[in-house]
């Protein structure tokens, strides 16, 4: 699921960057390999690693993997999104540590099974 | 030299393949062919380190008119984003990679005679040469990409523990002072305005940023004397280190990171600077705690829930804390230190003829002479603790200094 969407987005910008060549304005063309390319290779490498040693993890891998699709396919917050990494590192953190066990259990079955 | 007018297409292709082109290489390296972990992880490093380099050298450039950069795409203070970053991967583990065996003057000289001095002013419009460009290339190549190069090659070597620990220390505080506040004011508005200030202004701020940066370092130096390690994971310590500063506050370096962008942001009227200390304290939250417990808790069972429980994350203790007593021999004639070290916390003093010596019992290196007497001053209380450290940064770093340009040949293990 995740890897379709980014595969659209990928499209999208693609679509972009090409119209983005024909004009006088190439910031498109240009940002093109930095802001979907390098995300985007990330998000790949991130989906193909099984082996992830703990849940804690994986739920990283996801909330890393989610951030770099909203980075290719939201570029005009690409920025802002890159700046705010943390804050999903954050979020996986406090559910490890804050949230009561039971929902956290039912919740990463219901997320990692997925 | 050349000065051709070169096709715009061919421009525009350069550009990408500035960032792809070496982004390729390192990935060829990494997976494709045999290299260590140790060779990624110091290729990871010289990665790191270039980056803010090669931001703070290329924005001097700008701001002298050697070069400047065409187009107006990912700019980020005058600079293109892919351009600093396809840099920093070429000459950092994309050189190291592919030369590993070469040295990185021999590696670079090649590159600034031929291709810099030959095709510089061909570039139009990637990049338009101005004065004094040549000279602007080769204090790049100085300060950015032949250290990052040299880096790469220690660490995967595990050889200059000390110069490795300064060359991270460079890159984190240019991370922390360059890199991120750039970040923020593209991303949110602001300026660099450093010298439009009265100038009392600009002497409090760099007064406040030595105390706050000296936290930091204080940090980054005991880890490498007593841990025999870096501050990255990636590179850690071998052991825990309890004592100096780290007996204060057990993230001093995150802490220095978020004073420093509180004391800069009010330096430069930008409330998003000063909140990227927020960003700190998540970092520290998220990353940092997990490293904690999943590494140090690993490595240091026995050590570190003691430490942890006894040593705040952010808020200094103001006295130390000591799990064992450390001891100091000194003459009976010191009297101005034997003053200061009577509020002493956790160190025994014995008065003898012996030369001056310290040694902090848990951790392994013991120091004489002058060191020893600041590392004992280590013990009064924090205030002490910082300007103690402070004064160690600057003579251990001048004495480390002198040794190198005394004896260039000595090797260090």
């Amino acid at each position: 699921m995740f890897c379709s969407a980014m595969v659209l987005a990928i499209l999208f910008r693609i679509f972009y960057a090409a119209i983005s060549l024909a004009s006088i304005d190439k910031t498109a063309f240009l940002a093109f390999p930095l802001t979907v390319l390098i995300p985007a290779l990330a998000f790949f490498f991130l989906a193909g690693r099984k082996n992830m040693a703990s849940k804690e993890g994986v739920l990283m891998q996801l909330g890393s993997m989610i951030q770099l699709l909203l980075i290719v396919a939201l570029p005009d917050f690409a920025l802002y999104l890159a700046l705010g990494f943390p804050v999903v590192f954050l979020s996986v953190e406090l559910f490890e540590t804050r949230v009561p066990e039971v929902l956290r259990n039912r919740i990463e079955q219901r997320v990692l099974t997925c | 030299m050349l000065e051709v007018d070169l096709p715009e297409p061919l421009m525009l292709a350069l550009r990408w393949l500035l960032l792809l082109g070496p982004i390729c290489l390192v990935l060829w390296f990494a997976f494709v062919r045999e290299t260590s972990v140790r060779a990624k992880i110091g290729g990871l490093f010289a990665f790191l380190y270039g980056l803010p380099m090669i931001f703070i050298t290329h924005s001097i450039a700008l701001h002298f008119g050697w070069w400047r950069y065409g187009w107006d795409a990912l700019m980020l203070n005058g600079i293109p984003a892919d351009i600093l970053i396809g840099g920093a991967i070429l000459f950092g583990p994309g050189l190291f990679f592919a030369f590993p065996k070469v040295g990185p003057l021999i590696i670079c000289l090649p590159i600034v005679l031929c291709l810099h001095a030959i095709i510089f002013s061909s570039l139009r419009p990637l990049v338009f040469a101005g004065p004094f460009w040549f000279g602007g290339v080769v204090f790049v190549f100085i300060t950015a990409h032949i250290p990052a190069i040299y880096l790469a090659k220690w660490t995967a070597e595990e050889r200059r523990l000390g110069e490795r620990c300064t060359l991270l220390a460079i890159m984190t505080g240019g991370i922390i002072f360059a890199v991120i506040p750039s970040l923020i004011m593209q991303a949110m508005g602001g300026y660099w305005q450093l010298f439009d200030r009265p100038a009392w202004t600009l002497i409090v701020t760099g007064a406040a940023l030595t105390v706050t940066s000296t936290i930091g370092l204080a940090g980054n130096q005991m880890l490498c004397l007593q841990g025999a390690g870096t501050p990255i994971p990636l590179d850690p310590t071998k052991r825990l280190v309890r004592s100096g500063i780290f007996a204060y506050v057990s993230n001093p370096m995150q802490l220095s990171a978020a004073l420093g962008w509180i004391i800069l942001g009010l330096y430069l009227h930008n409330i998003w600077i000063i909140a990227a200390a927020g960003m700190a304290w998540v970092f520290v939250q998220g990353m940092v705690r997990w490293h904690h417990r999943h590494d140090l808790l690993k490595r240091f069972p026995e050590g570190w829930p003691e430490y942890k429980e006894n040593v705040p994350e952010w808020l200094p203790r103001w006295r130390p804390w000591v799990p064992v007593n450390a001891h100091l021999k000194l003459g009976t004639n010191d009297r101005f230190l034997k003053r200061i070290l009577k509020n002493a916390v956790g160190l025994d003093l014995e008065y003898s003829d012996v030369p001056l010596a310290y040694d902090a019992v848990i951790e392994p290196r013991k120091f004489t002479g002058w060191e020893a007497r600041l590392f004992a001053l280590t013990h009064v209380n924090f205030a002490w603790a910082v300007a103690a450290h402070l004064t160690l940064i600057v003579f251990m770093f001048s004495k480390a200094l002198w040794s190198t340009l005394a004896f260039p040949l000595k090797r260090h293990s």
